[in-house]
């Protein structure tokens, strides 16, 4: 009895639900949304139903992932209520537009279907105006959202109030693993391409990925030390990833959902073709020469200049072996680097950026510090929701790396 | 699924009141040293104790290839109120965190061999982590409605089987000058335990217990993450000198 009551373990999913249904938005009458009618609809919604679930406002954004040949523009709605999102795809019905997608609440493993459209008379004929500018309570999005894969029926509906807030310079809203944890239960595989695609729905600007190397030294993205079941699929391999070469991981390995483990090289092409992504943190987690990974990030970024992206890729050093290992770089001093450890460090290394644990709270004398050196300051890892708030209200941190990046999205956004 | 063991402890509170208590008590039989988490009556005294530890498992999955598991020291305390009615006192300290609860709890024998219980803790834990890279505190308080079944057997060896839903209220963090409370009354989850108290070296006597935790929140682990998506499962082992 003792061995069951021990052994009892449920496993937990989120059901993502199907949104194939919607028979309006799977019309063939429906057309894609014009570009000139998405950025003007970004902004502050206040909700008018639906708040006792998600909260009294929302902030809306679209974000794009390119797979293929096709690109597929989200809209996001980021809420402050339970860390809700909702993600959805949007189409043109005749005067209408529609978006059709889900919801998530990340406290919990609550979701369901998400529909709404602007008609009309809620500011549609705005939107598809020819220089379309949105002004308050001019466009109300309404619809309707249900549990797990119920038919929705439970109304809700926001209507605009301001635009999105943003800073002066640059904020970054990093992604944990490019998108969040495995025990986060999202859709798609932390450190994955799947997940470098899906994570600028989530309300990311970058990400954070962790890097390691294989047995014949192409480095890799992958968190732990060993291959596990928290990560991986039952396979014929374990023990430390570094102990195989990539065409065994390649071969024998998957990832929890399927993916194969990517290389950097794919990673970081995806993040520059295929996303709006601006910011790469290679966090380090091997131990040895760093020049493989100093030379792919050199490669990527003229890459990103030559396509005219603004992209920062930075290489991170988390522990006073990875600092040691970067010093022997010829050239570390004009390589950027994100330094975790102390101040002097960060001088010691010339790092462009010093991250700190959020657990020493906002450091705004020593982020000011920071700043009059020229750096930057981000802040790891964020998710309680309260002190998200207070960091991005009170404190001075030109970034937050979160495993929920869409709560760092709403409040920054909100932001008055 | 927590309105299932609200009815659960109704049913155990409306037996406790309406079964017919044993005929006669084991007079021969001193339960001083031998059973505190046993649901057994405190006729012939009015304190009992014992001091051990809890060995907790992290969850993989949660806390990743950081396995923590320090042992936390467990020190418990009843002290009798009237025969079947026992205030229930226990302190786990793991130095860097530590628990405190109080309550009390009712007692009826059902027979020689069969006992139930039905009581209701108040649980205050807080957290101080001052060390490279945190500068944290956390606390909150918690409420334990719990209830056990025992069994005596002919060798005197004590089996009880206890459950215990807990809600969690008033989570107050700090890191650095930050500062952060949440008011929120939530349920947190469900423990089962199942325990054998016995004779182990010169009359002393033993507890062992099992239990599995299945928490969204769990205060030994305050520093790692704050709540969780779903219910957790921890499992923990309990050993106890019965004083």
């Amino acid at each position: 009895m003792a061995l069951c009551l021990i052994a009892c373990k449920k496993e937990y999913e989120v059901i993502m639900p199907d949104t194939s249904t919607w028979a309006d938005f799977n019309s063939t009458q429906t057309t894609p949304i014009p570009f000139a009618s998405r950025t003007p609809m970004e902004g502050i919604y206040g909700l008018t139903a639906g708040a006792s679930t998600f909260g009294e406002i929302t902030a809306i954004k679209w974000s794009y992932a390119i797979r293929g040949a096709d690109t597929t523009y989200h809209l996001s709605g980021f809420f402050g209520t339970d860390i809700a999102y909702f993600i959805c795809e949007g189409k043109r019905l005749h005067d209408s537009l529609l978006f059709n997608g889900y919801w998530r609440k990340m406290v919990s493993t609550q979701s369901g279907i998400m529909r709404l459209t602007i008609n009309p008379t809620n500011g549609s004929n705005i939107l598809l105006g020819s220089a379309p500018v949105v002004d308050s309570n001019k466009v109300t999005i309404a619809g309707v959202f249900g549990n797990g894969n119920d038919e929705p029926r439970q109304p809700i509906s926001f209507t605009y109030q301001r635009k999105l807030h943003k800073d002066p310079t640059t904020f970054h809203i990093l992604a944990h693993r490019s998108g969040g944890r495995s025990s986060d239960l999202l859709p798609v595989s932390e450190n994955s391409v799947a997940m470098i695609l899906k994570t600028p729905e989530f309300g990311s600007t970058g990400i954070e990925i962790d890097v390691r190397m294989t047995k014949d030294g192409v480095p890799i993205l992958y968190h732990d030390n060993n291959l596990n079941l928290r990560l991986v699929q039952k396979s014929g391999l374990i023990g430390p990833i570094e102990n195989y070469t990539y065409d065994q991981l390649n071969a024998f390995v998957r990832l929890i959902h399927g993916e194969r483990i990517p290389t950097l090289r794919e990673a970081l092409n995806a993040v520059l073709y295929q996303t709006p992504l601006t910011f790469v943190w290679l966090d380090t987690k091997y131990v040895g020469p760093m020049d493989k990974v100093q030379a792919m990030q050199t490669e990527f970024l003229q890459k990103a200049a030559a396509a005219g992206r603004n992209l920062q890729i930075v290489i991170g050093l988390p522990t006073e072996d990875a600092l040691n290992d970067f010093l022997k770089l010829p050239n570390y001093a004009s390589t950027p680097a994100l330094c975790e450890l102390s101040l002097d460090d960060v001088k010691k290394t010339n790092a462009k950026i010093w991250a700190p644990r959020f657990t020493e709270g906002t450091q705004n004398a020593n982020v000011d510090l920071v700043h009059a050196q020229g750096r930057l300051a981000f802040v790891w890892t964020l998710d309680v929701p309260g002190f998200t708030e207070q960091f991005i209200r009170e404190g001075k941190f030109d970034g937050i790396l979160s495993n929920f990046p869409s709560n760092v999205a709403f409040y920054y956004y909100a932001k008055r | 699924m927590h309105a299932f063991y609200h009815k659960l402890l109704l049913f155990f509170l409306i037996a406790l009141t309406v079964c017919k208590p044993a005929a006669s008590q084991d007079t021969a039989f001193r339960a001083k040293h031998a059973a505190i988490v046993f649901p057994y009556p405190m006729i012939y005294e009015k304190w009992r104790s014992s001091i051990g530890f809890t060995l907790l498992t992290t969850p993989e999955d949660i806390t990743e290839e950081v396995r923590i598991r320090i042992p936390c020291g467990d020190f418990r305390v009843l002290r009798r109120i009237s025969d079947r009615l026992e205030l229930d006192g226990r302190v786990m300290f793991q130095i860097l965190q530590n628990h405190f609860s109080l309550g009390a709890r009712y007692v009826l024998p059902v027979s020689e061999k069969l006992f139930l219980s039905a009581g209701d803790d108040i649980g205050y834990w807080f957290g101080i982590l001052k060390l490279s890279g945190f500068d944290s505190k956390a606390s909150g308080w918690a409420n334990y409605p719990n209830a056990s079944v025992g069994y005596r057997t002919k060798k005197n060896l004590l089996i009880t089987l206890a459950g215990q839903v807990s809600f969690n209220y008033n989570y107050q963090a700090a890191n650095g000058q930050n500062k952060f409370s949440a008011k929120e009354f939530y349920y947190n989850g469900e423990t089962f335990t199942l325990a054998l108290e016995q004779p182990f070296v010169n009359k002393k006597h033993l507890t062992l217990a099992v239990s599995g935790i299945y928490n969204y929140f769990y205060w030994q682990t305050w520093s790692l993450y704050y709540r969780t998506n779903r219910k957790v499962f921890y499992p923990q082992v309990t050993v106890a000198l019965i004083l």
